[in-house]
């Protein structure tokens, strides 16, 4: 009778400690969901202005920008790259800008709430989100939230987020063997700057990349650009197609391109493939080539099969690339 | 063995310097996998170059001079014959060939404590393009913005040094 009673005991002791934990978990999940949800709210509602200093290691060794960072109410940003290079949003319309070569890209819309959230669910499938302690940055008290992956040799992102504000202050990825690719880190920030809604503008009369990313269907897809987007065979693990769009760009050099572009993403990295097939305008001769190349925490596939080019662009390794590349290009 | 390591080992095994059941391993590898096979290719192109590369003999008094300046030589010693071997200016070219191949594999694979330094080129001009449509395309991403940014001028100076 005693033993039966200590053995109860004993289960119950144990049935206690795995609820305890299981909730302990759950707790620290949403507590670094949340503050993965207020990053994202500041990014769009936030005004402020800041000083950031990125670095990514490739083979050029280090490599460093001083980034102006600003952002204005609803849903406007720039970054400032020194003269050269920009990327913005005007609330309206996401664009980049190459100062030297006067070229533009745009693609209409601010991300909607609710892409938000599936992607969020999404993030939680393929990594493990915790917090991890407090850290203080440009003088704000800061909480560190990490991504694991679940699938083995991905990236890993450890974010430091203001816990009163929500701007992401800090953010390092590393490899699948923990070595640094990438690291930001804002120098200072300044939460009552209230940033003019001019700055935010695109450039004006700039030679254009023009993504058409009205969300359309591979068959619509098919029918504007006149041929079949080729699915990759081989796509990593835990990514899945989120949209399709119609790329077309008119370079500096004259060379007027059109691509079916397809996006795959896993919650946090997005992998873009673009496929084009003849006629290219102005493009000169095409010869066959393969390239890989990667730059910190970014890495380009580039294949050319006579009239045919596929280019995929991701934060995964090259490795993983290439095989999307390849398994496209084999079609 | 995960492609990783397999293609740190290309380099010994292009040179067949690893123990035979790594060689297997590695060639068991390179059987199933495109990827390593393809990386497999480059490293035995580079090692084809690097033979095919010609030696150039020394000019012919070359030899007598440094000879003359160098003390008398002592008995020869049981190793005499394999140094002998050392003093082929066309082995010697070789050896010091394979041994800058292999520090050079070692530097590429081990330079920085903690950072990943990776061989690159720059992207075709054209490729180049597509880096700022998936800039726009990955704006809504949780990834990096600001090192996003970053890579794509990256990209395009890479491109100008090329």
């Amino acid at each position: 009778m005693k033993a039966a009673a200590f053995a109860l005991f004993v289960v119950l002791l144990t049935v206690s400690a795995v609820a305890y934990r299981s909730r302990a978990d759950l707790r620290e999940r949403s507590a670094a969901r949340g503050l993965l949800e207020l990053m994202r709210r500041a990014d769009a509602e936030r005004d402020y202005q800041a000083i950031a200093e990125a670095s990514f290691w490739s083979a050029q060794g280090r490599q460093t920008a001083t980034v102006q960072v600003f952002h204005r109410h609803p849903n406007q940003r720039l970054l400032r790259y020194g003269e050269r290079y920009a990327f913005g949003c005007d609330g309206e319309r996401e664009w980049t800008f190459d100062a030297k070569k006067r070229l533009a890209a745009y693609t209409p819309g601010p991300p909607l709430p609710k892409v938000w959230q599936r992607d969020l669910d999404l993030l939680e499938a393929n990594y493990i989100i915790r917090t991890n302690g407090a850290q203080s940055i440009a003088g704000r008290a800061g909480v560190a939230v990490e991504l694991n992956p679940r699938q083995m040799g991905r990236p890993r992102v450890k974010l430091v987020v203001d816990r009163e504000t929500g701007v992401a202050l800090a953010q390092e990825q590393f490899d699948g063997e923990g070595r640094l690719l990438s690291s930001t880190v804002l120098k200072s920030l300044d939460l009552a700057a209230r940033p003019a809604a001019m700055l935010f503008d695109p450039p004006v009369h700039p030679k254009e990349c023009r993504p058409d990313c009205t969300p359309m269907s591979r068959d619509s897809m098919a029918r504007v650009l006149g041929f079949a987007f080729s699915m990759p065979s081989r796509l990593p693990a835990g990514f899945r197609e989120d949209s399709y769009a119609v790329y077309q760009c008119d370079r500096h050099d004259g060379c007027s391109l059109r691509a079916a572009m397809a996006t795959f993403t896993d919650g946090l990295d997005q992998l873009t493939v673009f496929e084009t097939r003849p006629p290219h305008v102005g493009c000169g001769e095409s010869r066959d080539e393969q390239l890989f190349a990667r730059f910190g925490a970014g890495a380009v596939a580039h294949i050319r099969r006579g009239q045919l080019r596929v280019v995929v662009v991701g934060g995964l390794p090259e490795s993983e690339l290439r095989q999307v590349a390849e398994s496209v290009a084999a079609q | 063995m995960t492609c990783q390591a397999i293609q740190a080992a290309l380099a010994d095994y292009s040179m067949t310097a690893l123990p035979p059941d790594m060689q297997a391993i590695v060639r068991d590898h390179l059987r199933m996998c495109s990827v390593c096979r393809a990386e497999w290719r480059e490293w035995r192109t580079l090692l084809l170059v690097l033979d095919a590369t010609p030696s150039h003999a020394p000019p012919h008094d070359l030899w007598p001079e440094i000879a003359a300046q160098l003390r008398p030589r002592r008995a020869p010693s049981p190793w005499h014959g394999w140094l002998a071997a050392w003093r082929r200016p066309r082995k010697v070219f070789a050896l010091a060939s394979v041994s800058a191949l292999v520090v050079l594999t070692l530097l590429v694979a081990t330079r920085g404590p903690r950072h990943v330094t990776l061989r690159t080129a720059a992207v075709p001009e054209a490729a180049s393009s597509f880096v700022h449509g998936h800039m726009l395309a990955s704006s809504r991403g949780l990834s990096d913005p600001i090192v996003r940014g970053l890579f794509a001028l990256s990209v395009e100076e890479a491109n100008e040094r090329r």
